[in-house]
C-alpha cells in the first residue's frame, strides 16, 4: 500500500544570486512496511526532502500525498494534524527537550493529541526498549544511545504511518546505532513506511531500497 | 574607530532582536524616570516657583478699612521692611463675563506704583481705570481672554456697577484657583474698586509686606503686632502660612505623588541595572572568545559599556520624553488648579540630567559583568558558555503549560530577575491603586481622618446643640470651637486650636502617637505636624497667641496623628479658650446613631429648620468642599495617577515580554521540535502562557509583600508623617493588579505564540 507519493518536487534555497535549487523534480513513492534509505553528498538536499515529506516545509512546486491527502496544499492547521497523527520524526541530535524526563519526552506527542491510547502505547514502548529504568531521568544524564532510543519511542508514540529519520545513527557509537536501526526495522515490520537519510553503511544495509540524491534528483 | 566600538556596533547589528528588546525596556524605564522627575519637580517646587515669579510678599496683613497713610506710616517704620503695598479687597461681588455669572467674586483694588504680588501669564497688567486682570482659574473656567469685557457690581450696593475691559490674566499662589476656590479673584485699579463697593476714599484693608531678611519674619511679626495696636481686626499671614494653607488643599496629594515618584526613580534605576547586567551575562561565552583572541579586559569592558550606551542613548531619550509627555498635561492641570505655574524650561536640565544618569547606569551595569567575566580565565569563560539551561526534574504536568513552566524554571537567575522587576512594577501599581483608594476615602469618608461625626451645623444659635440632640437619629451633638492661633515664640508658625464642649475623642479621634488624651483645662493634645514644627514634647508648653491678642499656655500631654492642617492643630478644653477669645468660631458636630442614615438625620434636622452640612473629607476640610468636588480636582489627580500606572503597566508588560521573547529565541529549536510532533498554535501559546503564569504567580506575591511592608509605609511616611495613611492594597486592588498581569501575560503569550508559529517549522529546526 502506498503511504507517500511525491511528484516533481522542486525546492530552492536562498534568493537572487545565492539561490540554489536543491531539489529539481524529485519523484518518490513509499510503501507500507518498506525501509528506504536516501544517500547523497552533504548539501545534496536529503534533509530538505525529509522536511518536505514530513510536512515541516512546503515545496516550490510538485505535489506530496500522504495517506491519500495532498499535504503540499494543506493549511497549517491541517499540517499540524498530519504531523501529530501520521508522521514520526527521529533527528540526528535527538532533540529531546532537556526540561522533560525521558518518559515525558516520549509522551509529549501523545499529550499534544490528548490520546489516552497513545499514552499507554508510549509507556509500553519505553518498557519494550528496556528504558524503564532511565526514563525518569533528564536527557542530560543519559547516553546518546539511550536518548536516541527514547527519540524513536517518541516518534512512534502516536502510531504514525510514516517514520522519518534524519541521520539517526550519525551521532552514536556502533552498538547504539545498531540498536536504533533494529528499532526502525521493527517499525517497518509493523507496517510503517520508514525513510531514513544517512551516510552510514550499516544504516544502508537495513534498507529495502537505497536512493541517491544527486543534482536535485533521486536515482536508484 | 576603536576595536571596542566596532565590536559593539557589530553586536548591535547582528543581535537586532535583543537590541530591540533592550530598547523597549530602556524606553519603559526611561518613561518611568521621566514621569517621576516631572511629577516630583513640578509639584514639589510649584508653590515656591510661583511665589517667586509672582513676587509674593513675606507678610500679608489684613485689617478693617483704614486710611492708607495711617497704616503705611506704621508699616514703613518697622525694621526689616523693604517695601509695602496696599490693597482694598472685597468679596461677594457679582460679575458677568462670557455669558457666565457669579455672585461670589472677590475684587482686589491695587494702586499705581505698588508691587502686585501676582504674575501676569497672559496679556498685560493694569495701567488705567476701567481695566481688569483676572485670575487664571477664572479665565480657564469661563474661557476669558484679554480684550473681553466683564461687568462687576457689589451685591450690597443696589445701583451702578462697572464695565471693565480684561487686559491680562494672572496667577498668585496665595489661594487655590477658581473653581476649586469658590470665589474668583479679579484685580482692578483702586479708583475702580472704591466706588464699586462704596468704600471711603483713601481706605485700604490689606498690606503686603516684603522683608529684607525673610528668615526674621517672626521678629517682624512680633513688632508689627505691637505697632499695630489700635488697628482694628488686624490679622497676619505669612508666606509660610500661605504655603501651609495651600497645603491643606493639595499638600497630601502632592506629597503622595512626589513620594511615589521618588520610589519610582529607585525602581527604574534598579530595573535598568538588572536588565543591563542580565543582557551582558547572557553572552559571557562570547566574552571568553574575545579574550582568547587577544582583547584586553579594558577593551571588553569598554565594548560592553559602549554597547549599553549606544542602546541607552536613543531609547532613554525617547522614554524620558514619553514619560514627560504622559504626565506633563495632568501635572500642569493639577498645578493650575492650585494657582501654580508649571516648571516650563526649568525642567529641562533635570530631564537632561536624568538622561545622562540613565545612560551611565546602563553603560555601568553593562560594563560590570563584562569586566568580571573578562577577568576570569578565557577558557573558563568560554566553557561557562552561553545560555545553557539548568533543567531539573520537577513534579509538574508535562503538557504544554507545564513545559512552559519548565522552560522558565531552567533559567532560574533570569526568571528571578524578571520576577523582581515584575514584582516591583506590580508593587507600584498596587501602590497607585492604594493611593487612589485613600484619596477617595479621605475625600468621601470623614471617618477615615479620625472624624467621628457625620454632620456639621454651621449656623450656631443658643440651644442648637440641644435641639440637635433631640432630633431623631442623632446619637450625640456638641459645639465645636475653632480658632487660628500662632505660636507665641515663633509667630510664623500658625496652627489651629480645636475644642469641643464634650470629650473631643467622641467627635475627633486621630490616632494617639504618644502620651495620653487631655484631662483638664490646662492640658493640650497637639498634632504631630505641630509638635514637629515647634519641637514640642510631652510635658512641654504650647504657648498660643490668639487673634484677640491674648496668650494662653497649655501643657502638652499627648501627640496625635491628625490629618487636618497637616497636623498643625491642638485639642484643648473650651473653658480657657473661650475666656481668652470669645469670638472663636463655632459649629455643632452631629453624630448619627447606629441604624440611622446621614440622609435621614439631615432630613429630620431640616424639618426642625436646622441646616446641616457633611462634615467632609479631604476636600471638605481643606478647600470649599462642594467646589473641590465639583471642580474635578481629584479627577485631575487620578488622571495623573493613571498616567503613571500606564507607565508602570508598560514596564510590567516589558518585563514579561523580554523574558519570554528571549526564551522563545533561545529555545526556538525545542519549540520547533514540539511543533514537528504536531503541536498546534494554541498549544505553543499555552507553553508561553505557562511560562508567563509562572513569572506572574511569583511576582504578584512579591509585589504584595513589597507594597505592604516597604513601599506603602515608605510613601505614607514620606508623604505625611503627621498621620497614619493606610496605604496597603486591599483585595480589590490586588484583584485588579492580578487581572492586569494576567491580561498582559495573555497578550504577550498570544503574540509570542503567533510569532513562533508564523515561520515554517523547518526554519527553526535547522537553524544553527
Amino acid at each position: 500500500m502506498s503511504i507517500v507519493r511525491a511528484s516533481h518536487l522542486v525546492k530552492t534555497h536562498g534568493v537572487g544570486r545565492a539561490a540554489r535549487r536543491v531539489l529539481d523534480g524529485v519523484d518518490l513513492e513509499l510503501q507500507a512496511g518498506e525501509v528506504v534509505a536516501i544517500v547523497g553528498r552533504s548539501g545534496s538536499g536529503k534533509s530538505t526532502l525529509l522536511h518536505l515529506l514530513g510536512a515541516l516545509d512546503r515545496p516550490d512546486s510538485g505535489s506530496i500525498e500522504l495517506g491519500g491527502m495532498r499535504i503540499d496544499t494543506a493549511t497549517e492547521r491541517e499540517l499540524t494534524r498530519v504531523r501529530r497523527s501520521q508522521i514520526g520524526f527521529v533527528f540526528q541530535f535527538f532533540h529531546l527537550l532537556p526540561e522533560l524526563t525521558g518518559m515525558e519526552n516520549v509522551l509529549l506527542p501523545a499529550r499534544l493529541g490528548g490520546d489516552p491510547e497513545a499514552l499507554a502505547r508510549g509507556k509500553e514502548l519505553v518498557a519494550e526498549l528496556g528504558l524503564t529504568e532511565v526514563a525518569g531521568r533528564l536527557p542530560t544524564v543519559l547516553s546518546g544511545g539511550e536518548q536516541q532510543r527514547l527519540a524513536v519511542a517518541r516518534a512512534l508514540v502516536n502510531d504514525p504511518v510514516l517514520l522519518l529519520a534524519d541521520e539517526p545513527t550519525g551521532n552514536l557509537d556502533l552498538e547504539s546505532g545498531t540498536e536504533v536501526l533494529t528499532l526502525l526495522r521493527r517499525a517497518a515490520a509493523a507496517g510503517k513506511a520508514v525513510l531514513l537519510v544517512t551516510h552510514q553503511d550499516d544504516a544502508i544495509e537495513i534498507a529495502d531500497r537505497v536512493l541517491r540524491l544527486s543534482g536535485g534528483r533521486l536515482v536508484e | 574607530m576603536t576595536a571596542a566600538l566596532r565590536y559593539a556596533l557589530a553586536r548591535l547589528r547582528v543581535r537586532r532582536t535583543r537590541a530591540v528588546l533592550a530598547v523597549l525596556g530602556i524606553t519603559a524605564a526611561g518613561a518611568m524616570l521621566g514621569a517621576a522627575v516631572t511629577v516630583s519637580y513640578a509639584l514639589g517646587t510649584g508653590f515656591e516657583r510661583t511665589a517667586d515669579r509672582a513676587d509674593l510678599p513675606d507678610i500679608a496683613a489684613t485689617f478693617a478699612p483704614t486710611q492708607r497713610a495711617d497704616v503705611e506710616r506704621v508699616a514703613r517704620s518697622l525694621p526689616n521692611v523693604v517695601d509695602v503695598s496696599f490693597r482694598l479687597d472685597r468679596a461677594v461681588i457679582f460679575i458677568a463675563a462670557g455669558g457666565k455669572t457669579t455672585e461670589r467674586a472677590t475684587a482686589v483694588g491695587i494702586q499705581e506704583g505698588d508691587r502686585r504680588g501676582y504674575a501676569i501669564v497672559e496679556g498685560r497688567d493694569i495701567t488705567r481705570e476701567g481695566e481688569a486682570v483676572i485670575e487664571a482659574g477664572l479665565a480657564r473656567a469661563w474661557n476669558l481672554h484679554p480684550g473681553d469685557d466683564m461687568f462687576a457690581r457689589a451685591l450690597n450696593v443696589p445701583f451702578g456697577g462697572q464695565r471693565l475691559r480684561i487686559v491680562g490674566v494672572a496667577v498668585s499662589p496665595d489661594s487655590v484657583a477658581y473653581p476649586l476656590a469658590s470665589s474668583p479673584i479679579f484685580y482692578v485699579d483702586y479708583r475702580d474698586v472704591a466706588p464699586l463697593i462704596a468704600a471711603v476714599p483713601g481706605t485700604v484693608d490689606t498690606a503686603l509686606i516684603w522683608l529684607a531678611n525673610p528668615d526674621r519674619v517672626d521678629v517682624t511679626l512680633s513688632q508689627a503686632r505691637a505697632a499695630g495696636v489700635g488697628v482694628d481686626r488686624l490679622r497676619f499671614g505669612t508666606r509660610v502660612s500661605l504655603r501651609l494653607l495651600i497645603g491643606q488643599a493639595a499638600g497630601l496629594v502632592i506629597a503622595l505623588l512626589v513620594a511615589f515618584s521618588v520610589i519610582s526613580l529607585v525602581v527604574a534605576g534598579t530595573m535598568l541595572a538588572a536588565a543591563s547586567a542580565a543582557e551582558v551575562e547572557r553572552r559571557v561565552q562570547g566574552i571568553g572568545v574575545m579574550r582568547a583572541l587577544g582583547m584586553s579586559t579594558g577593551q571588553v569592558t569598554t565594548a560592553a559599556a559602549v554597547e549599553g550606551a549606544l542602546i541607552a542613548a536613543p531609547a532613554g531619550a525617547l522614554g524620558i520624553a514619553l514619560g514627560w509627555f504622559l504626565v506633563a498635561g495632568p501635572t500642569d492641570r493639577l498645578l493650575a488648579s492650585l494657582n501654580q505655574l508649571g516648571p516650563g524650561l526649568a525642567l529641562a536640565p533635570l530631564l537632561i540630567g536624568s538622561f545622562v544618569a540613565l545612560v551611565v547606569i546602563v553603560a555601568g551595569f553593562s560594563a560590570l559583568p563584562a569586566w568580571r567575566a573578562a577577568r576570569r580565565p578565557a577558557v573558563e569563560t568560554m566553557g561557562g558558555g552561553d545560555v545553557v539551561g539548568v533543567a531539573r526534574t520537577l513534579p509538574l504536568p508535562a503538557g504544554p503549560a507545564g513545559l512552559g513552566v519548565r522552560l522558565v524554571a531552567a533559567r532560574p537567575v533570569r526568571t528571578l530577575g524578571a520576577v523582581i522587576v515584575l514584582g516591583l512594577a506590580a508593587a507600584l501599581i498596587l501602590l497607585i491603586l492604594s493611593i487612589a483608594s485613600v484619596l477617595r476615602s479621605l475625600d468621601q469618608r470623614p471617618q477615615a481622618l479620625g472624624t467621628r461625626y457625620q454632620l456639621t451645623l454651621p449656623f450656631v444659635a443658643p440651644g442648637l446643640d440641644e435641639a440637635a440632640r433631640a432630633t431623631k437619629g442623632v446619637e450625640a451633638a456638641a459645639t465645636r470651637f475653632e480658632v487660628l492661633a500662632a505660636d507665641s515664640f515663633r509667630l510664623g508658625e500658625p496652627f489651629r486650636i480645636i475644642s469641643f464642649a464634650a470629650d473631643h475623642t467622641q467627635y475627633e479621634d486621630p490616632v494617639l502617637d504618644r502620651g495620653r488624651h487631655l484631662r483638664n483645662d490646662n492640658e493640650a493634645e497637639v498634632g504631630l505636624g505641630l509638635a514637629t514644627a515647634l519641637g514640642l514634647q510631652i510635658g512641654g508648653t504650647l504657648a498660643a497667641q490668639l487673634p484677640s491678642g491674648a496668650e494662653i499656655r497649655f501643657k502638652v500631654v499627648g501627640i496625635v496623628r491628625a490629618f487636618q492642617d497637616q497636623g498643625r492643630i491642638a485639642y484643648v478644653n473650651p473653658k480657657r479658650l473661650l475666656a481668652a477669645d470669645p469670638s472663636s468660631s463655632s459649629t455643632v458636630a452631629v453624630r448619627v446613631a447606629p441604624g440611622s442614615t446621614v440622609d435621614d438625620v439631615r432630613e429630620a434636622l431640616r424639618e426642625r429648620g436646622i441646616v446641616s452640612l457633611d462634615s467632609g473629607g479631604i476636600a471638605g476640610q481643606s478647600v470649599q468642599g462642594f467646589a473641590a468636588r465639583s471642580s474635578g480636582f481629584l479627577d485631575v489627580v487620578i488622571a495623573l495617577l493613571r498616567s503613571i500606572a500606564i507607565v508602570s503597566g508598560a514596564v510590567c508588560l516589558y518585563a514579561v515580554a523580554q523574558v519570554l521573547a528571549l526564551t522563545a529565541h533561545e529555545r526556538r529549536r525545542s519549540l520547533a521540535v514540539v511543533r514537528s510532533f504536531g503541536a498546534s498554535r494554541v498549544q505553543i501559546v499555552l507553553i508561553f502562557a505557562g511560562a508567563a503564569a509562572t513569572i506572574g504567580a511569583l511576582a504578584l506575591p512579591l509585589g504584595i509583600v513589597v507594597e505592604r511592608f516597604a513601599l506603602g509605609p515608605m510613601v505614607a511616611s514620606l508623604a505625611a508623617s503627621y498621620i497614619s495613611l493606610p496605604l496597603t492594597a486591599g483585595p480589590i486592588e490586588i484583584a485588579a493588579t492580578a487581572a492586569s498581569l494576567a491580561l498582559g501575560a495573555t497578550v504577550v503569550a498570544l503574540l509570542l505564540g503567533r510569532a513562533a508559529t508564523s515561520r515554517p517549522v523547518v526554519v527553526d529546526l535547522t537553524e544553527e
